[in-house]
């Protein structure tokens, strides 16, 4: 009974009060707080900066995330963090032109959404001096490499390691019009349709902003809209978009070719094998094309003409025009053990290049400021001038040495990468 | 008599034309490497039937046929004891027993092989082509040339080349069947191996008189008599220094058979002070560093350099091709020296090392009068990638001239 | 008279042994521990004390206590006291639900899952765990979490907050993000459109029916237990919810090892996270890194769940913890991180956690120092209550 009463009163009794929320999370990111300038000068190196020459012992001056100031002599406001780079060369980051998978976790939808920034493959690819990416969804480039499937979203990644300020630099980077290559009759004339249809769109657009400007619009007539079906290819044709076919033999090159000619849009043309048998058709084109150097495929002795691969292709397409970007075998970072085949040296790739007779200045462009512009980030990255970027590296040595190895790396102005405190490369002394 | 002596007379001078008819080419280069003791600049090699005939500051016969390559670099051939792209590559395992005395890659050599014409325009001149690491012990390896032959037979510079045995790893098929677990795998080679040292040693004493009978004939294990007599090694494939040990103990210590370790990576330098005390070679690829797999220090370590840097004197680089294309030899040797390997070692472990590893250093392996003309003209130093291959020769045949038809496919890999 | 006299001995008398069976009303008369060395967790160890019950309240703790007369007295001698542990990301008794996905449902309880008949309660006793966190099983937005003591046969005794805290899984996807961001918007209109109607009829009634867990969560009345599968997943529920800056709210991340990467971040924001008592290893290597420890160094919270409910992560978690003190985790914040941590971030930091006057009555005595291998764990005293003795 007495047990009675006490449920009774225990059940008038409420619940004790819930305790409140815990210390609120403290920092949110703040709106416009005047912070002090964080300059950092790289000293006495030789600065290549791929579109103005090289500029030995010259000083190029950070400010927070961007280059500030490049020459010969610089004032350094007080407080400039001074970096003695003597006898290394300085250059911009390395921008990889393909590199799927990489940085991000296997997903679908945004690049941006799916991003690691804690991933040990972005720490590779600082050592290897790549600072930039262009990263499809899906799986890597696999132990010794191979082509890579195409679909999924397409984002430049920068490798800004522990943390997603700063890391995503242009997202979507590319369309792919795969389809148009891979795909069958159907797909074919569906996207040809498409093309048509945003042409026309695109003549209304014109024709009606003509017309406004000469206040002969119909009283209350609106602005022509796109189906949002036509829209990826409206962006094509006002260069707004990049699109990216993957065309390594010439049958597929061609048919890219005979698109981007109807319609005349930027292209790219990806994993670019035969395309030294058709340079100056796809110099015409003014199409941009991506390639790894050391693809082998020997001449089909069927066909009459030229084929297969070419370590010359390089320096074939140079001579027509054509610009390219140049990516490694594996086009992600591989510890597999068969080195120089992947984005830990880029550079390495390009110097094959060289040895098909390209020269070192376009090379060097095949992997900086020529393959940002395939990106669609020539204006942000891609060479060292004054209010790019802070994506450098410093090296040891001639870019296309196979010796040289990367010491620094700079991504937004951060040191992310020094080659004397990781555990990476620290202890290896090159047998010069 | 005077007929005699009239004979003897045109016999003489016929002789003296014959001399005087024997062709020689003369190679001049910028710089000569010649992996002997001297190298030279502006040197010069001459060759006549299809040897070497001298070397260095020697003067150009007159007649001779001079080859003039003022900057390049001239380089003996290179040499690859792991090939596996003499023939066909579904031709190279054979994975039904586990061991195999009786195979070799003699028969599926292909002379028209385009792989090896990418490997002759690459530098590389001789290859150990040996069957694949599907079987604890694949078969019998060739050593053949690369080019310069129609037939099977020209291409072939020693056949046994060497017996290829795989420790660990590829052959741990996991069917259930013979040989899939280590036990097997050992017990297995020591079976074929005492059986075949037993053989050897009843024929070698019939062969001496020691004994009236002939011992019963086997043709599966002919092969392997070479091994005990020191003609041929074997060359096993190995990973991790528990294999790398392993092999070193059974194949030297306990069959005295020369012994060359291929691959020796996923820390297989570990075991490099046993192999140092021992003199045995090591032959370094595809891998060229050991990092992430089976390394706990998140350091990047050169292979070729830890061995060297305990002591291995016989350092050889290969491709493991079709895994590193074949050409890609000189820069496999590249890669080496990036990771630490001195140059001069690197461009030894690509030409006299090797040869010296597969007992063939007598006929070829460097620039040394009275070798074999075996003889490669590069843009410049081999190593820098960007210089690439002008002229290949093989026995004083040139097998390879840029300027006749440029081989521009290079590359690729598995 | 007679029968009023029977009715007034009923009304009097107290309860007998054969009353309402198996676990029910704690030792009326209290109970006394004494002579047993204390790990009061908030307040410091005790050499040798008393820690007194009365009903399911922990009454005194002390090195000198006054023991009322008729209160039940076990000589602890020899003995150690450690309030009872905390696991705050359970599913213990829950059925298995579909998980998994980046769906959204917030109104599903973890409550409804639970089966109060389930054998694991009885069996998870010995583990030393006396409040379970117990969490709905569900994709992005997976619903509300429970919080139980594992006495009673009833939800009813069992359960003390049927809708404790929200539990979230983001991924590093689109369809991840997106789903956490919808369901967040919603509670913000819901709460705005509350504020402009604040005569309680919702404004919109088109308002999301499946708010109000959300809305709570960002009103700040219930935390959110969020899990996430390693540095970069926190760094994406960042960029989520900092657009929502304006709310306070509190939230526990559920994270593995590897999360010490992002420990500066942690640190920074003084957040709460709740791990596994393992060591992990840096990248490549062997060397090890104690990731408690990272962050605790860093300024943020510290919590330990023992991974299972049951089996032989449950069995072992001590010793794991220990292991933590050992490569580096002060002695003080392991003790912390088993109790008064997890009891906080459930918002029960108040009524238990630690041996203290006022909280309820959770202790667990074992014959040796907790955090050394030898010690056993012989009994478990829940709201009073003895519900193990393990000999």
């Amino acid at each position: 009974m007495m047990r009675f009463l006490i449920a009774v009163l225990l059940a008038l009794v409420q619940d004790p009060p819930k305790e409140p929320g815990k210390e609120p999370p403290k920092e949110a990111p703040k709106p416009a707080e005047t912070k002090k300038a964080v300059y950092t000068a790289l000293l006495g190196g030789d600065v290549y900066t791929v579109t103005k020459g090289v500029l030995k012992n010259g000083t190029v001056l950070l400010k927070d995330d961007k280059i500030h100031r490049v020459g010969a002599s610089v004032d350094l406001p007080e407080g400039t963090t001074r970096i003695d780079v003597t006898g290394k060369r300085v250059l911009p980051g390395f921008v990889a032109v393909n590199a799927r998978g990489l940085a991000v976790h296997p997903a679908s939808g945004k690049v941006a959404d799916a991003l690691d920034p804690f991933s040990e493959s972005v720490k590779l690819a600082l050592a290897g001096g790549v600072t930039s990416a262009h990263v499809e969804l899906g799986g890597g480039g696999g132990f010794f490499g191979g082509a890579p499937a195409s679909g999924g979203g397409s984002a430049v990644v920068k490798m800004t390691y522990g943390t997603l300020e700063g890391m995503v630099l242009l997202e979507p980077a590319s369309g792919s019009l795969g389809a148009w290559i891979t795909g069958g009759p159907s797909d074919r004339f569906e996207i040809r349709e498409n093309f048509q249809k945003a042409r026309e769109h695109v003549e209304k657009e014109r024709d009606f902003d003509r017309r406004r400007a000469e206040n002969r619009l119909k009283p209350n007539e609106a602005p022509p809209r796109a189906l949002p079906a036509i829209d990826p290819y409206v962006k094509y044709l006002k260069g707004e978009q990049i699109a990216r076919f993957p065309s390594g033999d010439a049958d597929q090159i061609k048919r890219a070719l005979e698109l981007v000619n109807d319609f005349k849009f930027k292209a790219v043309l990806t994993n670019v094998v035969e395309g030294w048998t058709l340079p100056e058709e796809i110099g015409r084109a003014r199409a941009y094309c991506t390639m790894t150097v050391r693809t082998k495929v020997h001449a089909d002795r069927d066909r009459s003409g030229p084929s297969g691969s070419s370590i010359e292709q390089a320096a074939i397409l140079r001579k027509s025009g054509v610009k390219f970007g140049i990516i490694s075998i594996t086009q992600n970072v591989s510890t597999g053990g068969v080195a120089g085949r992947d984005l830990l040296n880029l550079p390495l790739e390009a110097a094959f290049a060289i040895r098909g007779g390209l020269d070192e200045q376009t090379a060097l462009e095949s992997i900086t400021i020529t393959a940002a512009e395939i990106c669609g980030v020539d204006t942000r990255v891609g060479s060292i001038e004054e209010g790019k970027d802070a994506d450098l590296v410093v090296l040891d040595g001639d870019p296309f040495d196979y010796r040289t190895f990367v010491d620094l790396t700079f991504v937004n102005g951060k040191l992310l990468y020094d080659k004397a405190k990781s555990p990476y490369f620290s202890h290896l002394k090159t047998g010069k | 008599m005077r007929r005699g002596w009239m004979v003897l007379g045109i016999l003489a001078l016929v002789g003296a034309q014959e001399e005087k008819a024997r062709p020689v080419i003369a190679i001049r280069a910028g710089k000569v490497f010649t992996a002997a003791q001297k190298n030279h600049d502006n040197g010069v090699i001459l060759v006549q039937d299809g040897k070497i005939k001298a070397v260095g500051a020697v003067e150009i016969p007159g007649g001779a046929q001079v080859l003039e390559f003022p900057d390049a670099w001239a380089t003996p051939g290179l040499v690859d004891l792991h090939c596996h792209i003499g023939g066909m590559i579904r031709d190279i395992n054979d994975m039904v027993n586990p061991t195999n005395p009786e195979l070799s890659t003699r028969a599926t050599i292909d002379p028209d092989s385009e792989l090896l014409k990418d490997a002759a325009a690459g530098g590389v001149t001789t290859v150990l082509y040996i069957p694949g690491s599907g079987t604890n012990m694949s078969g019998f390896g060739t050593l053949m040339h690369t080019a310069g032959g129609r037939t099977i037979e020209d291409l072939i510079v020693r056949f046994p080349g060497a017996l290829k045995v795989a420790q660990a790893w590829n052959p741990e098929r996991y069917g259930g069947d013979l040989g899939m677990s280590r036990m097997g795998m050992w017990w297995g080679l020591r079976d074929v191996l005492r059986e075949a040292k037993e053989y050897d040693l009843a024929w070698t004493a019939h062969e001496k008189g020691e004994t009236k009978t002939a011992p019963r004939k086997k043709e599966s294990l002919e092969n392997m008599r070479g091994l005990f007599q020191g003609k041929w090694p074997v060359i096993v494939h190995t990973a991790d220094a528990r294999d790398v040990m392993g092999t070193v103990r059974m194949f030297r210590d306990e069959f005295k058979i020369p012994v060359i370790v291929s691959h020796g990576e996923f820390g297989g330098f570990k075991s490099a002070p046993e192999l140092a005390k021992r003199g045995i070679p090591a032959n370094i690829g595809p891998r060229t560093y050991d990092w992430t797999i089976m390394m706990h220090d998140g350091r990047c370590y050169g292979i070729a350099e830890k061995y060297r840097e305990a002591g291995v004197e016989n350092l050889s680089i290969c491709t493991d091709s079709p895994v590193v294309p074949e050409e890609e030899l000189i820069v496999q040797a590249s890669m080496c020296v990036r990771l630490g390997l001195p140059e001069e070692k690197a461009l030894r472990g690509v030409t006299i090392e090797p040869a010296k590893a597969v007992l063939i250093d007598h006929r070829l392996g460097s620039l040394e009068v009275g070798k074999e003309a075996d003889i490669v003209l590069w843009t410049g130093n081999p190593l820098d990638v960007r210089n690439r291959v002008l002229l290949t020769m093989i026995g004083g045949k040139v097998v390879y001239d840029e300027r006749v038809k440029k081989r521009v496919t290079f590359g690729g890999g598995w | 008279m007679r029968l009023l006299l029977l009715l007034v001995l009923e009304l009097v008398s107290p309860a007998g042994p054969g009353d309402g069976g198996g676990p029910g009303a704690p030792q009326e008369d209290g109970l006394a521990l004494t002579h047993v060395r204390i790990l009061t967790v908030t307040k410091g160890e005790i050499e040798s004390g008393t820690i007194l019950v009365r009903g399911e309240k922990i009454a005194e703790v002390g090195k000198e206590v006054k023991i009322p007369t008729g209160c039940r007295v076990i000589d602890g001698k020899g003995l150690v006291a450690l309030p009872g542990m905390v696991n705050a990301v359970s599913r213990i008794g829950a059925s298995d639900g579909a998980g998994g996905g980046t769906g959204s449902t917030p109104m599903n309880a973890a409550y409804d899952e639970i089966n109060p008949a389930s054998d694991a309660f009885t069996q998870a006793l010995r583990t030393g765990v006396t409040t379970y966190g117990v969490h709905p099983a569900g994709g992005t937005v997976a619903g509300q979490g429970a919080v139980l003591k594992p006495v009673g046969f009833q939800k009813e005794t069992m359960v003390i907050d049927r809708s404790a805290f929200l539990r979230i899984t983001l991924q590093a996807s689109t369809a991840s993000k997106d789903a956490l961001r919808q369901a967040i918007e919603g509670a913000k209109r819901q709460i705005e459109a509350e504020k402009k109607n604040p005569k309680g009829a919702p404004a919109n009634p088109k308002a999301d029916e499946k708010a109000p867990p959300v809305v709570r969560f960002l009103r700040g009345e219930i935390p959110a237990f969020v899990n996430v599968g390693g540095p970069a997943e926190l760094l994406h529920f960042f960029q989520v919810m900092d657009a929502f800056a304006e709310f306070k709210t509190s939230v526990v991340f559920v994270a593995p090892a590897d999360i010490y990467k992002a420990a500066d971040e942690l640190g920074r924001r003084k957040a709460s996270v709740i791990l596994r008592p393992d060591l992990t290893f840096l990248p490549f290597t062997r060397d090890r890194v104690n990731p408690a420890a990272e962050l605790a160094r860093a300024g943020a919270s510290v919590a330990f769940g023992p991974g299972a409910d049951l089996g032989d992560l449950a069995e072992s978690y001590l010793f794991r913890v220990a292991e933590m003190v050992k490569f580096g985790l002060p002695r003080e914040a392991a003790l912390r991180a088993i109790s008064i941590a997890p009891a906080e971030m459930l918002g029960l930091g108040k009524r238990l956690g630690s041996l203290e006057a006022g909280k309820d009555a959770d202790v667990l005595l074992f014959d040796g120092d907790p955090l050394s291998a030898p010690a056993r764990l012989r009994r478990v005293f829940i709201g009073g209550l003895e519900v193990f003795s393990g000999e």
